[in-house]
């Protein structure tokens, strides 16, 4: 009969316990309750048989040596009874009574709210089952209490940046109407312009309220994508005639190659992307040169992504800024904020729209030299034999 | 003429101030960031100053502070920050005064006025 040892369970529980451990352990300890059972039957018998065995015994002792025999013989089975029960509870506190302490003392600090909980025990039993679901019940209460906490935070500067965005257009359109209706200030010349900043600045407002509905959408993944299998090739194709046509317009150099040497497929929500591409886009040429930006976009392969690099011209990004340039109302160039509609969300958004993909982006920068943004799209599963080969 | 310095990196803002203020006999000048700000304040040319906090490379606060380590003119804070707290490290480093956003410019125009009587 197999017997597991309780070396054995150490060894396997003191290892961390993972699943496969656990696992393990429970088809042992299951196995062990099987065969106790299974022999456990046959106990019912030996209470009859060991009172029949007593009074023989006694019936013998009385023959041979008298009531002094018989007083023998009981003091020795109590004393041996007494050592036994002695050694049965010392083994019940151990495998039970403590356990359940501990246990309880668990539960209390969760009651309480505190979440950071590990009850150490280790007795093979189902007790020992129990804690190890307590712990990993516990363990999942906390990570989830961090999660929320973080949030909460989150949400908390979320709000205090909205707050702080918002106030400062409207203040301009309250200033600026103040200064017309204000009879005593005679703006005759400047009309016009406070005019076009109180307009520029509803406009701004209004971009910022679609950012931050969109960026809202996509933190609680409450935004609906319409995912479909195209060809990267010719989608690319189609997307940077698009481009071309506006950035040459605005006298911005453009140029566009694929390196790759047949067509691949990916998941891709065209509005979606074209969201995302276009944050990156506008954010180049915000931040470039007034004259001579050039941009260049290229696409190729890298084992099971397609990546598309957009390189620009500009004035770069210093190395101290490069990290949280994807991070929600991160603004390098603050003049520029209202003028370009710079409302410090659309690389976190374009961020947000890529991973939601299942891609990556990231970006290289050198001051005075340019930044280079990389997207990178996973092949569709069927695709990636042949991308290999 | 009164000078008033302008600390505020938002440019209609800044400019709504200056026009205003300028309408009512002062000559403004507008620092689009902090670090230019402070070493224009630290001149001596001033006799108040308008000051936003959240300003890029140095915040308000420490442009109070470091002011007030040489300067003695009338510092009053303009800003979206509303909670008590803000107002209170504001008064704390120094400042005059606490004007929260949106706020009228003619209330700037009258509080300046009057810290300028002092």
């Amino acid at each position: 009969m197999f017997r597991p040892s309780r070396r054995h369970f150490n060894s396997k529980r003191h290892n961390q316990c993972d699943d496969k451990c656990f696992s393990t352990f429970q088809r042992i300890h299951l196995h062990h309750h099987r065969e106790f059972h299974k022999y456990h039957q046959y106990f019912r018998y030996f209470r009859p048989a060991f009172v029949l065995f007593n009074i023989l015994i006694l019936y013998l002792l009385f023959n041979w040596v008298g009531f002094k025999g018989i007083g023998i013989f009981f003091a020795v089975v109590i004393s041996i009874k007494e050592i036994i029960y002695f050694i049965f509870m010392l083994r019940l506190e151990k495998r039970i009574f403590t356990p359940i302490e501990k246990l309880k003392l668990g539960v209390d600090e969760i009651s309480k709210g505190n979440y950071n909980v590990k009850v150490e025990c280790d007795v093979p039993n189902d007790l020992g089952l129990l804690i190890y679901s307590f712990n990993e019940m516990a363990q999942k209460l906390y990570e989830s209490e961090r999660i929320q906490n973080e949030y909460e935070e989150n949400r908390k500067t979320l709000v205090a940046n909205i707050s702080h965005d918002l106030k400062t257009p409207i203040t301009a359109i309250q200033g600026y109407i103040e200064a017309l209706l204000d009879e005593n200030i005679k703006f005759q010349g400047d009309k016009d312009k406070y005019l076009k900043t109180i307009h520029h600045n509803t406009v701004y407002i209004n971009k910022l309220i679609d950012d931050l509905f969109l960026f809202s959408k996509l933190d609680m993944q409450k935004l609906d994508f319409a995912f479909e299998s195209v060809e990267i090739g010719t989608f690319m194709d189609d997307f940077m005639e698009e481009y071309k046509f506006d950035l040459e317009e605005k006298n911005i150099q453009f140029q566009y190659i694929s390196d790759l040497k047949q067509e691949y497929r990916v998941n891709l929500d065209g509005k979606r992307f074209h969201q995302a591409f276009n944050n990156i886009i506008s954010n180049a040429v915000q931040h470039g040169p007034e004259n001579d930006l050039s941009i260049r976009i290229k696409m190729y392969l890298q084992k099971d992504y397609i990546c598309l690099a957009i390189e620009d011209n500009g004035y770069g990004i210093a190395e101290d800024k490069l990290p949280h340039i994807f991070e929600r109302f991160y603004r390098i160039d603050i003049e520029r904020k209202k003028e370009y509609m710079c409302t410090g969300l659309g690389l976190a958004i374009a961020r947000e729209l890529i991973e939601a993909h299942c891609g990556e982006i990231t970006v290289s920068s050198k001051e005075k030299q340019g930044t280079c943004f990389t997207i990178k799209l996973p092949i569709l599963q069927e695709y990636r034999d042949e991308s290999t080969t | 003429m009164k000078r008033v310095l302008i600390i505020e990196d938002d440019m209609d803002i800044a400019e709504l101030e200056r026009d205003y203020l300028q309408f009512n006999g002062y000559k403004a000048e507008i620092a689009q960031d902090g670090v230019l700000g402070l070493k224009k304040a630290m001149t001596g040319m001033y006799d108040i100053i308008v000051v936003d906090l959240m300003l890029p490379q140095k915040d308000g606060f420490e442009i109070i502070r470091e002011i007030r380590k040489k300067l003695e003119i009338p510092i009053i804070v303009v800003s979206a920050r509303n909670d008590a707290i803000d107002k209170i490290r504001g008064l704390d480093f120094g400042a005059d005064d606490y004007l929260t956003k949106p706020f009228s410019p003619a209330e700037l125009v009258a509080r300046v006025k009057s810290h300028m009587k002092r």
